[in-house]
């Protein structure tokens, strides 16, 4: 009798650790698939319309110059494409990922303004004080753009906080993958006479998993307004939204193939043991 | 036989899934009771990135009115909102007129100054709009006696130009908030056309017409 009860005791602490173990697997691929994973990212700009966005954008922040500047608004027309921010995002994408050092160059914008200035002022007769100011508004732009897009401590930051997030996720996966295996491998020997009670005990968990998440993202919805998110820009937040969504619908849709193989199980797992109970009242 | 094992396998399935539902619960309370702080903190800094809109919905639903016996605002516009048009017809001017002066609002049309009254409350108004093309480059054209009309959610007012002054941008005090008569000022950086940052204002006095 005492050694069922510690059985069962035993039993039920490494469903709980199998659970745990489980859910951190679980978290750990979406996180490796999704927010770890550079060409995701890339992906999610791409689907956001990014590069277009950001284009209007930092034409807007451009704009804000102009007005106070007393130069025409076409002055601003065409020094920056998609093409250059697209470059330039996948630059800084690679330095976070990869650890590469990458520095945003505004050569080209700063020579298409100051044709578009020259162009403009053609007219004029400009003095060395009108020659100075137009200089300091080229490098005043060209500075502009690079913090819309850099925001530069934040890129070296970020790629600190990747590498670390990175070797934890190297250290703790084989760690829970080896934990998975020694559970499966001690609930063996515990039950060899009755495997059908582990096809149980799995369903079990996988049934808490799933539960666990859709509680955990139903929390997350409640106390958090995802779609309202504002970081550091409209463009860079619609990406950012984009991504966290992504992240819960990958969970939320992982969950029923979850709950519904671990409703199968236990169903599975308690009809073979309705039949072994039968063919034992059988043959008493 | 069959019904006795399917009700068997129906209360053991049943009873399994309570058994999940107990772990999970065991589990999110152990968590909440380590870790409940960490996580409400969490939520705290990603609720500062996270606008709610329940609040805005309600405030931009309250109507701006006028008590015209105490010529005063009731529930004045919202911070960065626009709440009436300026029209200059003589400089073909029909530009949306926003409460606050801040860079955002006169990169979209003409600001207010917060510190100004509004009209129809009987005092100094302070109107302002960039120099640029779509804004107010032709004030040069403007003349004494030129009509200016401000349409606002809560009435129309029309007002009539009688002086024009080239201001320094430090000399706020030929701007004065006053509160004994109806003054629309409305100012632009002076000259028009130039290249760089303005030191002057080119500031047009109106008073209301009856």
């Amino acid at each position: 009798m005492l050694m069922k009860i510690v059985k069962n005791i035993v039993k039920y602490l490494l469903l709980i650790v199998l659970i745990i173990a489980i859910i951190s697997i679980i978290l750990l691929t979406n996180l490796s698939k999704t927010i770890l994973n550079k060409n995701y990212i890339l992906e999610n700009f791409e689907k956001s319309n990014f590069y277009a966005n950001m284009e209007n954008e930092v034409i807007e922040n451009f704009e804000k110059y102009i007005l106070q500047s007393g130069l025409e608004e076409t002055v601003i027309e065409n020094i920056v494409s998609e093409q250059k921010i697209e470059e330039d995002v996948e630059g800084i994408i690679n330095a976070i990922y990869d650890g590469t050092d990458y520095k945003i160059d505004t050569t080209t914008i700063e020579t298409k303004l100051k044709e578009n200035i020259n162009n403009y002022l053609a007219e004029y007769k400009l003095t060395e004080e009108n020659e100075k100011t137009i200089s300091q508004f080229i490098k005043t732009i060209g500075n502009e753009y690079k913090i819309l897009l850099d925001y530069t401590d934040y890129t070296s930051r970020i790629n600190h906080i990747y590498n670390k997030i990175i070797t934890i996720k190297n250290v703790i996966e084989p760690i829970l993958i080896t934990c998975i295996i020694v559970i499966c491998i001690v609930l063996l020997i515990i039950e060899y006479k009755q495997i059908y009670n582990i096809i149980s005990l799995f369903g079990i968990a996988m049934l808490s998993t799933g539960i666990f998440y859709i509680v955990c993202t139903y929390i997350l919805k409640l106390n958090v307004k995802i779609e309202n998110m504002q970081i550091l820009n409209d463009s860079i937040s619609k990406v950012i939204i984009n991504i966290i969504q992504g992240i819960v619908d990958k969970i939320n849709s992982m969950n029923i193939y979850i709950i519904v193989a671990g409703i199968l199980f236990i169903i599975i797992s308690n009809i073979i043991k309705s039949i072994k109970m039968k063919n034992t009242e059988d043959k008493e | 036989m069959r019904r006795n094992k399917l009700s068997y396998v129906v209360k053991a399935t049943i009873r399994d899934m309570i058994v999940a539902l107990l772990i999970m619960v065991l589990l999110i309370f152990t968590i909440d009771l380590f870790l409940g702080q960490e996580i409400n903190s969490v939520f705290g800094i990603l609720n500062t990135v996270a606008i709610k809109t329940e609040n805005k919905e309600v405030v931009q639903n309250i109507q701006t009115t006028l008590n015209k016996e105490e010529k005063k605002i009731i529930n004045y516009p919202e911070y960065g909102t626009q709440y009436a048009t300026i029209e200059i017809s003589k400089i073909n001017v029909n530009l949306p007129v926003y409460y606050g002066d801040t860079l955002e609002i006169l990169k979209k049309g003409v600001g207010h100054s917060s510190g100004s009254y509004f009209p129809g409350e009987g005092g100094s108004i302070i109107f302002m709009g960039h120099n640029s093309k779509n804004v107010f480059r032709r004030f040069s054209e403007l003349k004494i006696g030129d009509e200016i009309k401000v349409t606002t959610t809560y009435g129309e007012y029309k007002y009539k130009i009688y002086d024009m002054q080239i201001v320094e941008e430090d000399e706020s005090y030929k701007l004065p908030i006053k509160n004994d008569k109806e003054v629309l000022m409305v100012y632009t950086c002076y000259p028009f056309n130039n290249i760089g940052y303005t030191k002057q204002r080119f500031v047009v006095y109106s008073e209301i017409m009856e």
